[in-house]
């Protein structure tokens, strides 16, 4: 329905205490222009499509003269009648003949007829300024940034007039309305968050059963806008709204709204990541301190410590350090806020912790009393990959690792853990197993292991994995023959095993091994030559050199 | 819009009812009869009346008038209307079928049966007369002159207050609310109507109108009140006498319309109902109950649709006039029209609506041509008030009556609009 209606002129809420008092049937009907009234007779000399406004003088609606106007402005083809409400109720005849004549009757409280229509006529003559109106109050209410989310969604919806929701990348919802989450699942619009370059879409929903009986069912609008940190990355969230009878004109100013909400949020989120980061590099910072100051005579310098006490760590006691890092993730994760996640999620298995960044990860350390009164090892181990587990779950694509260091006393024993934390991590990159098995690795847990992390470590052996590794990475620069072979070496060499895991035929695995012995400068069926080779490929790719 | 109406002419006995459409072409129609049944037996547990006819008893003993004057006569349906409203309903069931009757736009009843009751006064029930003229007029007081049985069973509380309007439209004396309320207290229970003439009326309704809007107010809007500034003319004795007999048959009016609009809704009929009036006219069923009386010679009225069926016009002196209905019933020979008993209704379906300005215009800087113009125009807004389409409705002729004996510069006026009856519905 293009145009303005009168029942679009009343929810657009410039009146308060209006009632619809009968021809409600008339509602939808196409208003031209609205006039203040002169006389009833005048009534018949008015355009068709007009909305007439009588103050008190002209009309008074409990009298027999209501009758005659709703007579002759069905006759002239008005679209409606607004006039004072009157003390008294407004007799039932009156809203029985609107509602027969089909012609909308509304009462006003005191209001003066000359101001109801200059406040409508505008939107009737020219609906590009209800449009003009709604665009102007978005930049007036969007000027600083929303302080939350929450805040973000009901601003909006009370500006637009419909509900509004706020979805994170994947698509769930995290504040507003579930009305107009509802329809994102649908596979177009799914479709059209997904790509990978986001711009704001228009989609119209099938019309539901009518509200008001006998009117047409317009159907619904949905708009999304993203909300992008980078004017060239991916979207972070999406802002939906979901409006109904919507007037073609006001198409573009309800766009361009949600546009200005969309970049008033971004500079919310943007604002929030960098508190976060600031944070957490005043932590990286502070800790940096900490490891140096050890070797010094007297330890940590008092100045260090009081800081370190205001953050909530614990310098005396016995430590056991984490460091946790991301093995796989995709485009749309934002490290930033994982860190958060994780803290959440061992807070709440009862193990509080404040991460610390560090080049390759994050890590943290657990204070007790005395070795005795340390966490297990297993319980350990279980908490942290549980807490992994979980936030694996909210993010599709990603994996984490973590690797624990043994229990030391003591400022100097954090440092030492955490040593050993952080080569243990590095052990659990460097796994292959299907996803969800050695998330954490614990350094004591294997001593074997331990020799690896000495081997990996050396400079001999990786620049011998480069020589190694490299014509296999040139020949296929999407490293999946490097894949392939290392998974045909973790498997022994069986090739059917090798296809089951990569979902492939078995034949492309023998054609791919194949092509590497071919590109290889060593012999894979000799076994020294196999090992070599073996742990070489299992060391591409991770650098062991950060601190 | 279906463009269908029906038109119903009823009696006691018998009912006729035809289906035209929008061309007022005949579609359907359709007569019943009573059932054998004599009336009294219509509703278990009444007794028969006492038949009173010009004034002579001609029935068993039924106590005095005059001591029902305090019992409320509000008993439900009476067997009268019982009957009405049955053939009613049964004419219209056989007339169409459901699907059909629910496209009906409007029904048009004929029938002067509820306004009957003049006819047997015993029937009556009290009214409360209220005439507000004092000072002036009190040596007269209201049912002077009247037979003494239809007095006697019409009168319920009568008051002459102060108020009232002078023939040039100046105020005789402010009107005395007070005492209009008094009177609308004494009517409380004793009366099924009320009929208020205030001196003046049709130049000035505004006492009449305050006073109705009191009564209102104590009465409750089930007590039809009757004013006399509906009823031209200018004597204030002959408006008073009218309003007093459109009250005492006001109840049966309104009853006959309430019940007819239940009968309506039970045969499927979702359309306006309304009455024909004396001159062929016809009248919303909300607004017949202002102006009972209205309803008296409807048949008669709407049988002016006969010349349209039958088609017959003679020449009278050069001039084409219809042949009048009075003549075809008054010379047995005259030309029968084939479907004659079918005039009535056909009649009734087809009647326009009507309003009609009857009053004293005084001169103002307009002179007699700014009068004539305000009288053209009340007309038309009553016409339009009663139904009539505001584009399609005529202006007829202004009649001017002499006013002699008055000092100031004055008419009378006399003017009728008429037009077709606006269809609803379908504006969406």
């Amino acid at each position: 329905m293009s145009g303005v209606t009168l029942g679009r002129l009343l929810a657009m809420g410039l009146l308060t205490g209006y009632e619809v008092l009968g021809g409600a049937g008339g509602l939808d009907r196409r208003v031209r222009m609205v006039v203040p009234g002169t006389t009833v007779a005048g009534v018949e000399e008015l355009a068709p499509g007009s909305v007439v406004v009588f103050g008190p003088e002209q009309l008074v609606l409990d009298d027999l003269s209501a009758d005659l106007a709703l007579r002759l402005g069905r006759s002239a083809g008005l679209a409606g009648i607004l006039a004072e409400l009157p003390g008294r109720p407004v007799p039932l005849v009156t809203r029985r003949l609107a509602d027969k004549l089909g012609l909308p009757l509304v009462g006003l409280p005191a209001v003066s007829a000359a101001a109801v229509a200059a406040t409508f006529d505008p939107y009737v003559r020219a609906p590009e300024i209800a449009g003009l109106r709604l665009l102007g109050t978005t930049a007036q209410r969007f000027q600083t940034a929303p302080a939350s989310p929450a805040q973000l969604t009901s601003t909006l919806s009370a500006t637009l007039g419909g509900p509004v929701a706020l979805v994170d990348a994947e698509g769930r919802l995290v504040s507003g309305d579930a009305d107009a989450h509802d329809p994102l699942g649908r596979a177009d619009i799914r479709a059209h968050l997904d790509r990978s370059r986001p711009v704001a879409g228009t989609f119209e929903l099938e019309p539901g059963p009518p509200a008001v009986p006998a009117r047409l069912a317009d159907p619904d609008t949905v708009l999304v806008a993203p909300v992008q940190l980078d004017r060239d990355g991916p979207a972070a969230f999406w802002l939906a709204a979901r409006l109904s009878g919507l007037p073609g004109a006001l198409l573009g100013p309800v766009r361009q709204s949600l546009g200005v909400a969309a970049l008033s949020f971004a500079v919310y989120v943007a604002g929030h990541t960098a508190i976060l980061e600031r944070e957490s590099r005043r932590r990286s910072l502070l800790l940096g301190e900490i490891l140096d100051q050890i070797g010094e005579a007297g330890g940590p310098a008092p100045r260090t410590v009081e800081r370190a006490a205001a953050l909530g760590w614990r310098l005396a006691g016995w430590h056991t350090a984490v460091h946790l890092a991301v093995k796989e993730s995709s485009a749309t994760i934002r490290a930033g806020e994982l860190a958060g996640e994780v803290e959440d999620r061992l807070t709440s298995s009862g193990l509080p912790a404040r991460l610390v960044e560090r080049v390759d990860g994050w890590a943290f350390w657990t204070t007790s009393e005395s070795e005795a009164a340390a966490l297990e090892p297993g319980e350990l181990r279980r908490i942290l990959g549980d807490a992994l587990h979980a936030v694996e779950t909210d993010h599709r694509g990603l994996v984490l690792c973590a690797g624990v260091g043994g229990g030391y006393p003591g400022t100097a024993g954090i440092a030492r853990s955490l040593d050993e934390a952080r080569q243990a991590c590095l052990l659990a990159r460097t796994e292959s197993g299907a996803p969800g098995t050695n998330r954490v690795e614990h350094v004591d847990a294997v001593s074997m292991k331990r020799l690896l992390v000495g081997w990996y470590g050396s400079g001999t052996l990786r620049s011998v994995a480069d020589e190694i590794v490299t014509p296999l990475i040139t020949a296929d620069p999407g490293g999946e023959l490097v894949r392939t072979l290392r998974l045909y070496l973790d498997l022994e060499s069986s090739a059917t095993l090798t296809a089951a895991r990569l979902g492939v035929h078995r034949n492309t695995v023998m054609q791919r091994i194949d092509r590497a012995r071919r590109l290889l400068s060593v012999d894979l069926d000799d076994p020294d030559d196999r090992i070599v080779v073996h742990l070489a490929i299992r060391a591409v790719g991770i650098d062991w050199d950060g601190r | 819009m279906s463009g269908l109406r029906v038109g119903v002419a009823l009696t006691g006995h018998r009912a006729v009812a035809v289906l035209i459409d929008h061309d007022d072409a005949v579609l359907a129609h359709h007569a019943v009869e009573a059932s054998s049944l004599p009336a009294g037996d219509r509703s278990p547990g009444r007794p028969s009346r006492a038949m009173y006819q010009n004034g002579d008893k001609v029935g068993p003993d039924v106590p005095d008038p005059v001591h029902r004057e305090n019992t409320a006569h509000r008993a439900g349906p009476r067997a009268a209307t019982g009957g009405l409203i049955d053939l009613l309903g049964r004419v219209l069931t056989c007339l169409a079928d459901a699907p059909t009757r629910a496209r009906v736009e409007r029904i048009v009843v004929a029938t002067e049966d509820p306004v009957g009751l003049l006819e047997r006064p015993v029937e009556l029930a009290p009214v409360g007369i209220l005439r507000i003229a004092a000072p002036a007029t009190t040596s007269v007081p209201p049912l002077t002159g009247w037979p003494p049985r239809l007095a006697a069973a019409v009168r319920g509380p009568v008051a002459v207050v102060g108020g009232g309007h002078q023939y040039d439209g100046r105020e005789l004396a402010p009107l005395d609310l007070a005492a209009v309320a008094a009177f609308g207290r004494a009517c409380r229970g004793t009366v099924c109507a009320v009929a208020v003439a205030g001196a003046g009326a049709p130049t000035n309704p505004v006492h009449e109108e305050r006073a109705r809007s009191v009564l209102l107010e104590l009465l409750g809007p089930d007590v039809p009140i009757v004013t006399s500034h509906d009823v031209g003319g200018a004597g204030l004795l002959e408006r008073e006498n009218t309003v007093v007999l459109g009250a005492a048959v006001a109840p049966a009016v309104e009853e006959f319309a309430s019940a007819a609009t239940s009968a309506l809704v039970e045969a499927g009929v979702d359309a306006d109902l309304y009455l024909v009036t004396g001159d062929g006219t016809v009248l919303p069923a909300g607004l017949a109950i202002r102006h009972p009386l209205a309803l008296l010679g409807a048949p008669h009225g709407a049988a002016r649709g006969a010349p349209v069926e039958a088609g017959l016009f003679s020449e009278v002196a050069g001039v084409r006039t219809s042949i009048r209905p009075l003549r075809v019933a008054e010379t047995p020979e005259a030309v029968r029209p084939p479907r004659g008993e079918l005039a009535a209704a056909i009649g009734a379906a087809t009647g326009q609506a009507s309003g009609t300005v009857d009053a004293v215009f005084f001169y103002g800087e307009g002179g007699r041509d700014e009068c004539v113009a305000t009288a053209r125009r009340s007309a038309r807004e009553l016409a339009i008030r009663r139904g009539a389409d505001p584009r399609t409705v005529r202006v007829g002729e202004v009649r001017e009556g002499a006013m002699t004996y008055i000092p100031v510069r004055c008419v009378r006026l006399r003017v009728t609009a008429t037009g077709p009856v606006m269809a609803t519905g379908g504006l969406r």
